[in-house]
């Protein structure tokens, strides 16, 4: 269960257009505003880039909507686009939002930031440089900086300051 | 009453120093409060600008915690600033203006209530928009507690009070150094404007107002007041001879004698050049006024050394009692005047008390002196003419001028009285001009009518001998009326060539030059010198009719020795007020070489002396 006045704050403070009316809101929304926010903290090799932030997810994952819904923002200029993890052009992806179970692409290309959505087990996070995990009915991420590192990623220090752990 | 009026000057300058050191105090204050405020002002600036860093430096790390609701992240942010001695409290509220993280320092709450509600020390509040890539995220509001900016200013304060102290405590004593020279000055300059500065005393002004002040009070009380006019007889010649210095000194020493003389609570003062003036007050019994006066004259007898020379600085008193004499002060002072001039008339040296003919004597004096004027003017004064005679031949040789004033009211009037008038008012000076040209234009008239020159001997007053213009005025008038120089004789007292001796005897040169001739008159009544008589260029010596008085029974040794005397110095004699036939004989043995009295002939109008000379020249021829 996920605190509902947080998610309205969040979602409200980026100004997406999210209906409030449902009395229980899954926190799937909240995990792609986390999303969203990462994108904000985070700095991509290529720091010139003004295209489109590509955002791969599964279309069949639970996310997938509400990462949809986040389509035409700006992230640092960059308009917000998902599109299918398994288009042709996910090689192109910058950020790659992975299911629980999924995973992770064999060698993930430089510039690529990884989110997977929760762990498989414990102290387990090969592959993805943020995990998205569920704490004590809190959303909390954890922060693979080896892995982002890989990708040639780096996170503001502000982010870092707020992940449950930092590897 | 000088006491009271130094006390009361002494609490004028205090007030005056502490009103100084009133509006220094005000200006400081007023300087101390402009500077509190603004040091208030820029305190608050400070601490503004200060909160408002610090509320940049919060949103700037709050953002994260926002955008990702990590309101423990963000508590222990807040947390971060409680080293902060000033801030209060922060509270950061999201998009909605929910409270989402706050902070607070209980020092807030530690606020006297007092100041508290004070608006100048209200908590200051900063607000800060929190945005994150222009995403508008919440709001900080930091609040901070003034108590900084009140210790700030109750230590400037407390700074300012001791620096203004440091300044009025450095100005009063400036103050009252320069209050203290100014007071000096002022009283050097009262001192000045009250006092004489040869002798020390009180001016005239100072003895007026004190006169005036012992007038009101023994007036109150019915207590008497005398008052002593105190004049020196000769200080003209000590100041003219000797010269300033010795005239200073000499004054210098009347007054220590004054001082030494009258009783300690008498006033005495300075009130003219050579007049002192004492006040004599309480006077119990009149005659102690006159007791004063004769101690003051008998003290000055005593000679003094002044500059090597010794002096006898006699002097002539009036004196005056109030309210006998007088009832104000205008009147004593002219009543103590007439009594002085009395004194002086009286010889000199003495003590008159006032009486009440003087005031009659005076106004006499004023209208004699008011009609020889106008009869001058109007030529109403007369010259008649004694004639000299020869010892040897019997023949009138010459003639005195003299003058007659024949008052058309009170008949003729005797020069004894008038001639001092006119002296003292300086009528004497225009008598002498007239006479002069009247005896000369006479001999002349007299020549021309008898064909015989007469000598004409006309008496000169020490005033015209002043007169710069008087030789001028001689030889004018022999040229005017075409007397010849070498008969006409001018007649000096030997007082007169004594007051000033140089003068004189320049004087005497130039006449002589000219030809006119010189007798010395009156010759043995003053301080003849002997030296004197050999430096003076002199044809005649006079011989006084007071000597001649005495012959032929008495009095021989002194005309015996002026006649050898003056043939000694190759001078002729004249012998004047021969009245009787013994007195003739003895002179003419004695070796005189004229006479001149009742004896032979009065005093005679020109018509009477021309008939006189026709008539004794006739058995001649």
């Amino acid at each position: 269960m996920v605190r509902v006045l947080p998610l309205l704050a969040l979602l409200s403070g980026l100004g997406l257009a999210v209906s409030t009316c449902r009395a229980q809101v899954d926190g799937v929304d909240l995990k792609a505003a986390y999303i969203f926010n990462f994108a904000m903290f985070t700095t991509w090799p290529d720091a010139g880039a003004r295209g489109p932030l590509v955002v791969c997810a599964q279309p069949d994952g639970p996310l997938w909507p509400s990462l949809q819904a986040l389509n035409g923002r700006p992230v640092n200029g960059r308009p917000w686009s998902v599109t299918d993890v398994a288009h042709p052009k996910a090689a192109h992806c910058d950020i790659v939002v992975l299911a629980r179970t999924a995973q992770p692409p064999a060698l993930p290309a430089a510039g690529m930031l990884v989110v997977r959505d929760g762990v498989v087990r414990v102290g387990d996070m090969r592959g993805a440089a943020i995990t998205l995990v569920e704490d004590d009915e809190h959303i909390r991420f954890d922060i693979d900086t080896q892995e982002a590192a890989r990708c040639g990623l780096r996170f503001s220090s502000r982010l870092l300051r707020l992940a449950r752990n930092v590897l | 009453m000088k006491t009271a009026l130094r006390r009361r000057q002494g609490e004028l300058s205090r007030m005056l120093g502490l009103g100084q050191l009133l509006a220094a105090a005000a200006a400081l204050g007023v300087a101390c409060c402009i500077l509190l405020a603004y040091q208030f002002v820029a305190l608050r600036r400070n601490l503004t600008d200060d909160l408002t860093v610090q509320a940049a430096i919060i949103a700037d790390n709050i953002a994260a915690t926002l955008m990702f609701r990590d309101q423990d992240a963000a508590h222990e942010m807040l947390r971060s600033f409680r080293h902060s001695p000033f801030l209060a409290a922060a509270t950061v509220y999201d998009r909605h203006d929910v409270e989402f993280a706050a902070y607070r320092n209980g020092a807030v709450d530690a606020t006297p209530a007092l100041l508290h509600d004070l608006p100048l020390f209200a908590p200051l509040s900063v607000a800060r928009p929190v945005r994150y890539h222009g995403m508008a995220l919440g709001r900080v509001v930091l609040t901070a507690d003034t108590g900084g900016i009140r210790g700030g200013l109750l230590r400037y304060g407390a700074l300012l009070g001791l620096a203004s102290l440091g300044a009025l405590v450095t100005t009063s004593l400036l103050t009252r150094r320069s209050n203290a020279r100014m007071r000096h000055a002022e009283a050097q300059l009262k001192h000045l404007a009250y006092t004489d500065t040869v002798t020390d005393l009180p001016n005239r002004r100072c003895t007026y107002e004190a006169l005036e002040l012992e007038i009101a009070t023994y007036a109150r009380t019915d207590g008497r007041i005398g008052l002593l006019l105190v004049d020196l007889d000769n200080f003209k010649v000590v100041n003219d001879t000797a010269g300033h210095a010795a005239g200073d000194r000499l004054l210098q020493q009347v007054a220590s004698r004054l001082r030494a003389t009258a009783r300690p609570s008498d006033h005495i003062g300075r009130i003219g050049g050579d007049e002192f003036a004492v006040i004599v007050a309480p006077l119990d019994d009149p005659a102690e006024l006159e007791r004063v006066g004769q101690r003051i004259v008998a003290s000055l007898r005593q000679p003094l050394q002044v500059e090597g020379m010794e002096v006898m600085p006699t002097a002539s008193i009036g004196a005056c009692v109030f309210p006998d004499d007088a009832r104000t002060m205008s009147e004593l002072l002219s009543n103590a005047d007439a009594a002085l001039y009395r004194a002086k008339a009286n010889g000199r040296d003495n003590v008159v008390l006032f009486e009440r003919e003087m005031i009659l004597a005076t106004q006499r004096r004023a209208r004699l002196e008011r009609d020889l004027r106008r009869h001058l003017e109007a030529g109403l004064l007369e010259l008649c003419y004694q004639p000299q005679y020869a010892c040897g031949s019997r023949s009138m040789v010459g003639v005195e001028a003299l003058l007659r004033w024949p008052h058309p009211e009170q008949g003729y009037i005797s020069p004894a009285e008038f001639i001092p008038v006119a002296e003292e008012s300086g009528l004497i000076v225009e008598i002498g001009k007239w006479v002069l040209e009247r005896a000369c234009l006479d001999a002349v008239a007299l020549y021309r009518q008898t064909g015989t020159w007469l000598s004409m001997a006309v008496n000169v007053s020490a005033r015209q001998l002043r007169d710069k213009d008087f030789i001028g005025i001689v030889e004018r008038t022999l040229l005017a009326t075409g007397m010849p120089p070498e008969r006409l004789e001018l007649e000096l007292t030997e007082s007169m060539l004594m007051e000033d001796m140089d003068g004189a005897i320049d004087f005497m040169h130039k006449v002589r030059a000219l030809g006119v001739r010189l007798s010395i008159d009156d010759f043995g009544t003053g301080y003849s010198s002997l030296a004197y008589l050999q430096t003076f260029p002199i044809n005649h010596l006079k011989i006084d009719r007071s000597f001649v008085r005495l012959l032929p029974t008495s009095g021989t040794t002194i005309a015996g020795a002026v006649i050898a005397l003056a043939h000694g110095f190759n001078l002729t004699v004249v012998a004047e007020g021969v009245e009787e036939p013994e007195q003739f004989d003895w002179l003419r043995q004695a070796g005189c070489d004229y006479v001149q009295g009742y004896l032979f002939a009065r005093p005679l109008p020109l018509a009477a002396l021309r008939a006189r000379m026709l008539d004794e020249r006739a058995p001649v021829t």
